[in-house]
């Protein structure tokens, strides 16, 4: 006797592919997840149904793992629709709250995600992280910005002056 | 009692598995926690308080708002001290509020004893090094770095920016320095520019301007693209703003902020900031974007006006921006051309069917117009206005999209649309 009632899950036959990464780890995801990456997608479409391994020469297991971890929670996402006169800027601060946990991670991870989803062409993965990225520069001064990124002032004092002047409207408020 | 015991072997535990903070707090801690025995519950309450103010604090600290930062702190410290707990991240943090406030001499000591309290306290360093090169110590400066260099853990959270002080101090010293960029965590230097222009494409104007005084390749890099440039955007639309319109009533409060911040020219955006934005952007501005919240002044759209025509494909006017009615058909009229594809006039008062007849020959290639709450704007006019152009073009104008949400025309649209 079951607890559950109700019809059984229909059996869906997952085709799954194979990826490995630059240090030679290896991931098995199903096909609607590594479509989500149009690099993938377009590989996958020239080689057919394949049963090697492909090879992701530019990220490494550590972040791999990290990208298909977003793949997989947003694989059952409406696909993006494009429009083509969609000149808007677009809003920085409209981050789904899975997403914000998602791209909790250090500076360097960030980094990392939003180059390979560069690399793999997952353009909503990619929106996410130059939104992060944007944020973390929006509302704060130039100081606080170079410390955000470790960047050393290498301006001279009179052009530190000259800027000061300048963004004088920018800093207040 | 039991649970007091429990949480404090959990600190413990943490500060061995690292910590330096934790650690630090920890061993203070130990003394105290001896010759208070058996208030261990009193205790804890005490700790949680102190954590409360300390995070008030901080919150306080990012809005800038020193002052009661400092206030905060100052009540923390004395509740930690009465109870014999060395605090080195409350000091780290008042002192980082003082000298924000310019109590450089506090700020020291107070850096100093972060350090007495942690070796390990990077940012009690970092503090008292930028104080010191502040105030035209460099070398004695550079030691102090030096010092917090060797003492604290490579990994902690403050050794990265201890060391982009170091270069910033040593180029007070020797101004031919030149530092080597930050590959690690340097956005500029990291990702490729492409990736970096969509990421500085996000920010508005006020952003954009901080971020060329960041250094001196993120201005070279912001300069070289005309494209971020394009969009005139003045504050960015803020969420509560949003929240705040659902309210009732809001719209004449709103009003009344508007009016009393365009008397203070607060949102005025200055000349050489447009002129910025016009050198930067080769002359190819393509959108004008007022949202809600920011004010538009004589001043600054005769600095508009007086530039050559941009090539605007999109006209924004947000819903509560402040512009006076004189000021809109200047607008109108000056950007009204042949490529624009997109207006946005929300619950504009003044916008009538002489402005809709302007918008229709002036620009026939509009394909969004947004005119909801615009009571004044007779439908039938707006046909009139626009169906010369709907049956001679067999009716493939331009136009896609139509907001008129809010309208006393509304029905009659409906009427209309199902008969064409």
């Amino acid at each position: 006797m079951s607890a559950v009632d109700g019809p059984e899950p229909p059996v869906v036959q997952q085709i799954m592919v194979k990826l490995v990464s630059s240090d030679n780890e290896e991931f098995e995801v199903s096909m609607a997840v590594a479509e989500l990456s149009m690099l993938l997608k377009n590989m996958l479409g020239d080689l057919g149904e394949t049963e090697d391994a492909i090879p992701l020469p530019n990220v490494t297991g550590k972040v791999l793992a990290k990208v298909i971890e977003y793949c997989e929670h947003h694989q059952n996402d409406p696909p993006l629709i494009m429009d083509e006169y969609d000149d808007v800027p677009k809003r920085a601060d409209d981050i789904a709250p899975w997403d914000e946990m998602f791209m909790k991670v250090d500076q360097e991870m960030l980094f990392e995600i939003l180059l390979a989803s560069n690399y793999m062409d997952i353009k909503p993965l990619l929106d996410l992280g130059c939104k992060t990225v944007a944020n973390m520069i929006r509302g704060k001064s130039a100081e606080e910005i170079r410390k955000q990124f470790n960047i050393v002032n290498d301006f001279t004092e009179e052009e530190l002056a000259q800027i000061k002047k300048e963004n004088e409207w920018a800093e207040t408020n | 009692m039991f649970v007091a015991g429990r949480k404090r072997k959990a600190q413990q535990s943490d500060g061995a598995a690292g910590g330096a903070r934790v650690r630090a707090r920890t061993t203070a801690l130990a003394p105290a926690a001896a010759a208070h025995s058996g208030t261990g519950v009193g205790r804890q309450r005490i700790e949680a308080e102190i954590d409360r103010l300390y995070l008030l604090g901080a919150e306080n600290a990012r809005e800038r708002q020193h002052r009661t930062a400092l206030d905060y702190y100052n009540r923390a410290v004395a509740l930690a001290k009465n109870e014999g707990i060395e605090d080195a991240r409350l000091y780290q943090a008042r002192s980082h509020a003082l000298y924000k406030l310019g109590e450089f001499g506090r700020a020291m000591d107070d850096a100093k004893d972060a350090i007495r309290v942690d070796e390990g306290a990077a940012a009690g360093y970092t503090r008292m090094a930028v104080i010191l090169a502040a105030t035209g110590k460099p070398e004695d400066a550079l030691a102090v770095v030096d010092r917090g260099l060797s003492a604290v853990d490579g990994q902690a959270a403050g050794y990265a920016y201890m060391e982009t002080q170091r270069m910033s101090i040593q180029r007070q010293l020797d101004p031919a320095y030149v530092p080597p960029l930050n590959p690690r965590t340097d956005p500029a230097v990291r990702l490729p520019s492409d990736l970096v222009v969509l990421i500085l494409c996000l920010l508005d104007l006020r952003a954009l301007i901080r971020c060329r005084g960041v250094a001196r390749h993120w201005m070279a890099l912001i300069d070289a693209v005309p494209i971020l440039w394009s969009r005139l955007s003045y504050a960015p639309p803020d969420q509560a703003e949003e929240l705040l319109q659902q309210m009732p009533g809001y719209a004449k409060l709103r009003r009344q902020q508007q009016q009393q911040q365009q008397r203070q020219g607060r949102c005025r955006v200055p000349d050489w900031a447009l002129r910025h934005v016009f050198e930067r952007s080769r002359g190819g501005l393509s959108a004008l974007r007022i949202p809600d919240g920011s004010a538009m002044t004589v001043a600054t759209l005769d600095t508009l006006l007086g530039h050559r025509r941009p090539r605007l494909t999109c006209m924004d006017i947000g819903r509560t921006a402040g512009l006076a009615p004189a000021l809109l058909t200047r607008v109108l009229s000056w950007g009204l051309s042949a490529q624009l594809t997109e207006i946005r006039l929300p619950y504009r008062e003044q916008v009538g069917d002489n402005a809709m007849a302007a918008i229709a020959s002036g620009a026939p290639a509009l394909r969004v117009l947004d005119i909801s709450g615009c009571a004044k704007v007779r439908v039938k006019q707006l046909f009139r206005a626009w169906n010369p152009m709907l049956e001679d073009a067999c009716g493939s104008t331009a136009l896609e999209e139509l907001y008129i949400n809010d309208h006393p025309g509304a029905l009659e649209l409906l009427v209309f649309s199902t008969r064409h």
